[in-house]
């Protein structure tokens, strides 16, 4: 039980355990161009990143009895505040595009790209700003004289 | 106000064509020469899911939308204009207009544009509640966290216009003497979230929309003048401004009442159950002189240069004043071999700033009033010597030494002057025995004295207070330091490059280092760094072009969590 006197307060202190820190991105990009005659041509991009941040279980030491004696509705499990700063995207991208002369001074041209971008913490509800995965895609075409 | 830019652009774009125009239609026995390109078409975009992030910089709307873009090129003599425009949606537009009139005049003037969508934060995880029981069957009790976001549907993100315009000019009959100016406003319009944090007890965190209309204008004008030929001297003055035209917005604080009890608290707050002014951003101007010196003489060169610059916060009154220099020796005693020397000295004054806080519970007015120093103000002072020896092409050594010292006046307390002291060394080779192979290695190494740790980070046990106790009395229990900043750095760099004919070349490389810091008894502080790379390129045939890149980087370090236990 509670030794202070009535009325009165006590601070037990900090409470501290050591903790790692870990971040790791790989990228991958490659880009490969085609010409197969003077009219036309041909290009494929893509890019891939996965990138991640963790946190190593905080391990903290068992609080003096004195202290959950006193404070006996606390919870002292620290041991999933290391998630809190687990975050793993994995980014992706790919275009293609051609190139086709139509007559010397006309081109036509079309380029599609793909953007995406996968969550991996989705079972967490993400954090701050919810679930991020999602995707986009682009087509264009134009004639350039 | 949003239509600002392109009016701007359009107003500058006018002048800078007429002073580059004048010359063409005024000579006409020069051939001129010009060229059209225009793309007539569109695009379509698609979303699937959640695409703020992933489409951070698209303007996040569905469909198709026409796109164009006109590039036109006209050339007489010595004299070139240039424009291209191209529309990509209404938030994605460019435009440039470049010139140059023989070697006396010449410019640009730009006008870039685009949507930036930000996400919003949905105060989620902030929702909680002090169990007052271990099984947490009984009724939670009276602290608690509760969010609560009063524009669920807002879309936020806001549109950035960049002016830029850059000029040149050769004074006439003044050979040695060329004048620059430079501009450069950016104007940023939209939509953005602001959340407000009010208390007490129950913590109440309240997420609002507020307007964006950000505006900063800087503009630069300088000289560069040759007296003789082997002095290069020169002068920029520079002015920066930045204000937020938004309304400043306002919340609503809550009443400070006990969430159960409904006991009145508004003395343990400054302000409650009122309409506040909050999230103001200040508005700010920097000036900046500077002043360089280049010159040669014999074998050896010589660098210098001067800035003093003066940023004002306006709406606060505080300033932040610097002056520093840099000199650097270079000198090459015979072909195989260089030496660079370089010094540099800044000093930086921040204006310390009185907290005023008003009386707090009755009690004294003057008990919470503090003076905020700044670490920021400083004198630092660099010095580093390079020397490089080849003794025949295929291979290079160098070695190179440096020192920095920071003194930062009112760090770790009011005029302590605590010092911070760095010694830098390293040693290098490239070795390349033919042209197939290039391959480079660097040490490296760092040594640091007392990097400027945070000071009391924990809290010490035994202390007993008079019910309820404060956070401001927690502040005398305080001790003890920690950084994540090293006191000591080894690390390696390793460029490989193979080009074993002209169809294909293979780069490799990896950076590594460890930092570590021990001086601190709570904590052998540690950091790894790894970065290797690797790049192909081929090109089997004209037909065909090929490039990949793989890289990966890896950074662990180790630290400390803490948490404070108390009752109370």
């Amino acid at each position: 039980m509670d030794t202070t006197v009535s009325g009165e307060q006590k601070h037990y202190g900090s409470f501290f355990a050591e903790t790692e820190y870990q971040n790791e991105a790989l990228s991958f990009s490659a880009n490969i161009f085609f010409f197969p005659n003077e009219k036309l041509n041909f290009n494929l991009s893509g890019n891939f990143t996965n990138s991640k941040g963790s946190m190593k279980i905080v391990e903290m030491p068992d609080p003096p009895k004195e202290v959950t004696n006193n404070i006996g509705t606390a919870d002292y499990d620290y041991d999933s505040i290391n998630l809190y700063s687990d975050l793993d995207y994995t980014q992706f991208y790919v275009s293609f595009g051609t190139e086709y002369s139509i007559t010397k001074k006309v081109t036509w041209t079309l380029d599609a790209a793909y953007y995406d971008l996968t969550d991996n913490m989705e079972d967490y509800q993400g954090y701050v700003y919810g679930v991020e995965t999602g995707s986009l895609y682009i087509i264009k075409s134009y004639l350039q004289r | 106000m949003k239509k600002t830019p392109i009016g701007l652009f359009i107003c500058l774009g006018m002048i800078f064509g007429l002073l580059i125009s004048a010359p063409f239609a005024f000579s006409q026995d020069e051939p001129s020469f010009s060229s059209l390109s225009l793309w007539i078409g569109g695009h379509y975009t698609g979303i699937e899911d959640y695409h703020k992030k992933v489409g951070e910089f698209d303007r996040g709307e569905e469909g198709a939308l026409p796109e164009i873009f006109l590039d036109y090129s006209n050339y007489k003599g010595k004299k070139t204009l240039r424009f291209s425009g191209h529309f990509y949606d209404p938030k994605r537009i460019s435009v440039d207009l470049s010139g140059r009139s023989k070697e006396v005049l010449s410019g640009k003037i730009s006008y870039h544009s685009f949507y930036r969508q930000r996400g919003k934060d949905l105060l989620n995880n902030l929702m909680a509640r002090e169990a007052t029981d271990k099984l947490n069957t009984l009724p939670g009790g009276g602290k608690m966290v509760t969010s609560e976001d009063l524009t669920p549907d807002a879309d936020f993100g806001y549109t950035r216009h960049q002016l830029t315009s850059d000029f040149k000019i050769k004074v006439p009959g003044k050979a040695n003497l060329k004048i620059i100016a430079s501009h450069r406003s950016i104007l940023e319009d939209g939509e953005d979230q602001k959340i407000v944090s009010m208390h007490c007890s129950s913590c109440h965190m309240v997420s609002k929309s507020v307007e964006v209309d950000r505006q900063t204008h800087a503009a630069s004008v300088g000289f560069e003048v040759n007296p003789v030929e082997a002095l290069l001297l020169s002068y920029t003055g520079s002015f920066r401004t930045f204000k937020s035209e938004a309304p400043v917005p306002t919340a609503f604080y809550d009443t400070a009442e006990h969430p159960i009890k409904g006991v009145n608290l508004s003395d343990r707050v400054i302000f409650g159950g009122e309409e506040v002014d909050f999230g103001e951003i200040p508005q700010t101007q920097k000036i900046a002189h500077t002043v360089k010196l280049q010159t040669q003489m014999g074998k050896s060169k010589i660098y210098g240069s001067f800035t003093n610059s003066q940023a004002k916060n306006i709406s606060q009154g505080l300033e932040i004043n610097s002056n520093g220099g840099n000199l650097k020796y270079v000198v090459n005693p015979t072909l195989k071999t260089k030496f660079t020397a370089t010094a540099s000295l800044k000093r930086i004054e921040n204006d310390d700033v009185e907290i005023d806080v008003p009386a707090w519970r009755g009690g004294d007015p003057e008990q919470f009033d503090f003076i905020r120093y700044s670490s920021l103000t400083r004198t630092q002072g660099e010095g580093s010597a390079e020397f490089i020896y080849q003794p025949e092409r295929r291979y290079r050594v160098s070695v190179s030494a440096g020192y920095e010292q920071t003194t930062r006046d009112d760090y770790p307390e009011p005029e302590a002057e605590g010092k911070t002291t760095k010694l830098k060394m390293s040693l290098g080779g490239k070795y390349r025995p033919h042209s197939k192979f290039t391959g480079r290695l660097k040490y490296f190494l760092e040594k640091t004295e007392d990097p400027a740790p945070y000071n009391l980070i924990f809290e010490e046990s035994g202390k007993t207070y008079s019910s309820p106790f404060y956070y401001y009395q927690r502040e005398e229990l305080r001790y003890s330091q920690v950084t994540n900043q090293a006191t000591m750095l080894h690390g390696v760099d390793l460029k490989l490059n193979f080009k074993p004919d002209q169809k294909a070349t293979l780069s490799a490389g990896i950076r590594a280092s460890l930092e570590t810091n021990s001086d601190i008894d709570t904590l052998d502080f540690e950091r790894t760094r790894l970065q290797p790379n690797l790049s192909l390129t081929l090109s089997p045939n004209p037909r065909w072009n090929l490039f990949g890149n793989l890289s990966y980087v890896y950074d662990k370090s180790n630290g400390l969590a803490a948490v404070a236990m108390m009752n109370g």
